[in-house]
């Protein structure tokens, strides 16, 4: 039986994802589970897993194309009859059961009880808060409990998109699509920094979408990029007094905005930071554009949309830009595109609190450039002891491309031009 | 309003104090959010204030009144004398205060704000105070504003002459006649309550059959029990409007009237989103003035929620009260879901209780099914306590002898239907049941009587 397999959403709310490599080529056998192609969305590189034994018959696309949600992803013939198994994940084995979908209970014959379900699996509420947890479609499992029931290690196995023990009758039931932690279906959860373990139990969370993205990245920096901080403590008062003058003035500018133009400016007497390190041919390469990208605290973990020619926008364009990209991080519709292509990031943590944090370099960049809460210190100035609003710019960079003195003196250009922010006001 | 006025942070601000908004606060604080709840009224809601606990209450002295009575020609001393209904409202009033009193204990850490809100846009509101407006600036928002009557254009409730239930329940003489339009459950219950007390009650209902939403062999204990406690029950029958102590009433064999010195109307509950300001926030209502929302209760703005009364199902606290754990906990980032069937009472006489599936409902969705029926009439217990009237239904799978429904009409039926409950949403089958020892004699062994008929079913 021949069938098309849509792309799953496999975010929350995605439309559409880039396929970057197909693992199987048409024509070639695939066992259910087992991982086709890799696509990336806005957020994350995403494996996709086949929901059947048989061929992959044919790509929905090819490699580079961008394909909508629900648009073929691929076309499978499982060798089994018109009439064998469910069609794969996209079509459950049951009716949709959720009578919970918000028109269905208006909709109920009066004789069903108001409330009632449909047809509902057959799990317990305890079973059923496990699937939950673990990202697991119950109507796409089938119980191996009895009476058919779906038992925890049905749910289990689901979630480890291990086929387990081989049904007993062979060939047509591996045709059911066991959903997978792989192949993540609309109900799997968006993996949330909040979660909380149940009392008195662990938890196993699937690392997806941009948790992983960032787990990925992280690992790679941490493990081959060599880091060296410097830590640098900056004066806003100036920067305050004027920004106050620029919301009485109906035109308000966010912080991030001036420390982006600041490091903009900085970047392009410090052309080495704003760099990318070919490690294999030995070189380095240094950009041409300044493409800053800017930390986002999103809903589902820490997103960096980069604003493009940073150093030639004015501050309150920069501004507005920043503006638009944190709304759109929180709706999570940041375009794609504003996802890549940076060449150094800037992070303004100082509205979640802290003191002084620095940063991993988000590779292929060369480094990044931190700023904490700006707080009321007892600083000595001109022999005077005065109390001043001063933050901590923290700076990583990579020492393959950049040594002390050009660190230190970039940092410094960055500091001089917040404590003096007119001078980003103006256009060079 | 200030321009620059500065709107107070708060992780998830809740609208309303009912048993949906009270249970999602607390849930929510339990987590380690940091809560703000606004009720313009008394914590508590509809339920406790105006609803369940209140005609409970006034439920309950009816129902010992009658039984007294019943219970004469048993050996008890002759009950007779009317029911002091003013002392009957002030033990209501306690009970009712003393309960409100244990939401505010149960909220804890929740901060409590007596005002009225509305969405500025779709991460602020503001609360209304007396002469005080507040800004609040919310992570996430709760809607749980409830429901109220629905009112008839041909009968406006004017608190004297025509009530509705909140005015059924704070009445202070019995009425010497009662029409009750409306013949679902809050109209069923009240006028089986004031006819205990000494009304003639007649109900009128604009379907063709009372109770809907229960199975009809159910209702029709009910009926049985009218017809003793000589309650009329008028089906396909609209009221039209007051007339001399009487309500006039159209059916399809004509005009007819109805003794009424008192009208109870009893035709439904609105949702109560008018005063939310909804549109701040682009959120469009759904069917039946109703809000869209998924599994966990998020409205099409991801940052608000809305639970009980403001989304589709049945008009119930437990419901509610479900949906803002759900709520609370998505909230949290939990990966919770409302995915329980809601189980259906109502405190007739006999009591009604509905879990899941009737036989009906479970053949529309292709379930071949075996019925198990079990009458009170056969229980010891039952017939000790001098209430044999009902039924218990099983309603089994006949293929993998799954429970898919329970349904009862009879004694204590609120209480024996969390049994069925349990069945229901752990999937649990006819030998699980067959399998379970019933203590004797309670009335909880016809729920194993009605599993014995429906075995007797198997092929």
């Amino acid at each position: 039986m021949v069938t098309e397999f849509p792309l799953p959403d496999v975010g929350e709310g995605l439309a559409e994802a880039e396929i970057v490599n197909w693992l199987v080529a048409e024509g070639d056998a695939v066992t259910a589970d087992q991982e086709i192609v890799e696509v990336e969305t806005d957020k994350a590189l995403v494996g996709i897993t086949s929901p059947v034994t048989g061929t992959l018959v044919r790509h929905g696309a090819p490699e580079g194309e961008i394909l909508a949600v629900g648009a073929t992803l691929a076309v499978f013939e499982d060798g089994s009859g018109s009439d064998a198994g469910p069609a794969p994940a996209a079509v459950p084995t049951d009716p949709p059961a959720e009578a919970s979908a918000p028109d269905a209970p208006a909709a109920a014959p009066p004789a069903a009880a108001p409330g009632a379900p449909g047809r509902k699996p057959k799990a317990t509420p305890a079973t059923r808060k496990l699937a939950r947890n673990l990202g697991v479609d119950l109507t796409t499992v089938t119980g191996t409990g009895p009476g058919g029931r779906i038992v925890d290690v049905d749910v289990e196995r689901a979630a480890a998109g291990s086929t387990g023990e081989p049904p007993p009758t062979g060939a047509p039931e591996d045709t059911t699509p066991a959903p997978t932690a792989a192949a993540p279906t609309p109900a799997a959860p968006a993996p949330s920094r909040t979660v909380a373990p149940p009392p008195g139990e662990d938890q196993r969370v699937p690392l997806r979408g941009i948790r992983r993205a960032v787990s990925r990245s992280m690992t790679r920096s941490w493990e081959t990029v060599p880091h060296v901080n410097s830590i640098h403590e900056v004066d806003l008062a100036a920067l305050q007094r004027l920004r106050g003058e620029l919301k009485a003035a109906q035109t308000p500018i966010p912080v991030t905005a001036f420390l982006a133009k600041a490091v903009a400016r900085a970047l392009r007497q410090y052309p080495s930071l704003n760099a990318e390190v070919d490690a294999e041919r030995e070189e380095i390469v240094l950009r041409h554009r300044i493409n800053l990208g800017i930390a986002v605290d999103a809903p589902d973990g820490l997103i960096v949309p980069v604003i493009e020619d940073a150093d030639v926008r004015s501050v309150h364009a920069i501004g507005q830009e920043i503006v638009r990209l944190a709304e759109q991080a929180r709706d999570r519709s940041v375009p794609q595109e504003q996802l890549r292509g940076g060449t150094f990031t800037v992070n303004n943590y100082g509205p979640l609190g802290g003191w002084f944090g620095t940063s991993l370099i988000k590779p292929p960049e060369v480094a990044i450039l931190s700023m904490g809460p700006a707080r009321d210190q007892v600083v000595p100035r001109d022999g005077e002891i005065v109390i001043r609003p001063v933050a901590v710019l923290a700076m990583a960079a990579d020492h393959r491309v950049a040594d002390g003195n050009e660190i230190i003196g970039f940092c410094v250009a960055v500091r001089t031009a917040l404590e003096q922010p007119l001078s980003l006001l103006v256009e060079e | 309003m200030v321009v620059g006025e500065i709107a107070t942070p708060v992780d998830v601000l809740v609208i309303g104090g009912g048993p949906g908004g009270y249970t999602a606060a607390a849930r929510a604080a339990e987590l380690g959010k940091e809560v703000v709840l606004v009720e313009d009224g008394q914590l508590g809601g509809v339920c406790l204030n105006v609803g369940c606990i209140p005609s409970k209450a006034l439920i309950t002295v009816a129902d010992q009144h009658e039984r007294a009575r019943s219970f004469a020609g048993r050996g008890l001393p002759a009950a007779d004398g009317a029911v002091d209904l003013a002392a009957t409202q002030r033990w209501k009033q306690e009970v009712v205060d003393r309960l409100v009193g244990g939401v505010r204990t149960l909220l804890g850490s929740v901060e409590v704000v007596d005002g009225y809100a509305r969405l500025l846009d779709d991460r602020r509101v503001s609360v209304e105070s007396g002469d005080q407006v507040n800004h609040y600036r919310f992570d996430a928002c709760i809607l749980a504003t409830g429901s109220r009557p629905v009112e008839l254009t041909d009968l406006p409730v004017d608190g004297e002459r025509v009530l509705d239930s909140t005015g059924a329940l704070a009445l202070d003489a019995v009425p010497a006649t009662m029409a009750v339009v409306g013949g679902g459950y809050i109209g069923l219950e009240l006028g089986t309550a004031y006819a205990k007390l000494g009304s003639s009650v007649t109900i009128v209902e604009a379907l063709d059959r009372i109770g809907t939403g229960f199975d009809p062999e159910l209702v029709r204990v009910v009926e049985e029990r009218f017809e003793a406690l000589g309650v009329g029950v008028l089906t396909g029958a609209r009221a039209r409007g007051l007339g001399e102590q009487c309500l006039e009433v159209s059916t399809a064999d004509g005009e007819l009237t109805v003794p009424a010195d008192r009208v109870l109307v009893a035709v439904g509950r609105a949702p109560n989103t008018d005063g939310l300001q909804l549109e701040n926030a682009g959120i469009e209502l759904g069917e039946g003035g109703r809000i869209p929302v998924d599994e966990q209760g998020r409205t099409s703005s991801s940052r608000i929620f809305a639970i009980g009364d403001l989304v589709d199902g049945p008009a119930l606290a437990h419901k509610a009260s479900a949906e803002g754990r759900v709520a609370a906990e998505a909230v949290a980032g939990l990966p919770s879901a409302a995915d329980a069937t809601v189980p259906l009472i109502a405190f007739t006489d006999p009591e009604l209780a509905s879990v899941g599936l009737t036989e009906e409902a479970a053949s529309e969705l292709g379930h071949e099914v075996m019925v198990g029926k079990a009458r009170f009439a056969a229980s010891g217990r039952a017939q000790t306590l001098g209430t044999t009237e009902g039924v218990v239904k099983l309603v089994v799978d006949r293929e993998d002898e799954v429970v898919l429904g329970v349904h009862l009409a009879g004694p204590d039926a609120s209480d024996l239907i969390s049994e069925g409950a349990v069945l229901v949403e752990c999937a649990l089958r006819l030998e699980d049941v067959l399998g379970t020892i019933h203590p004797h004699p309670t009335l909880g062994e016809s729920l194993h009587d009605a599993a014995v008929a429906a075995a007797r079913r198997r092929r």
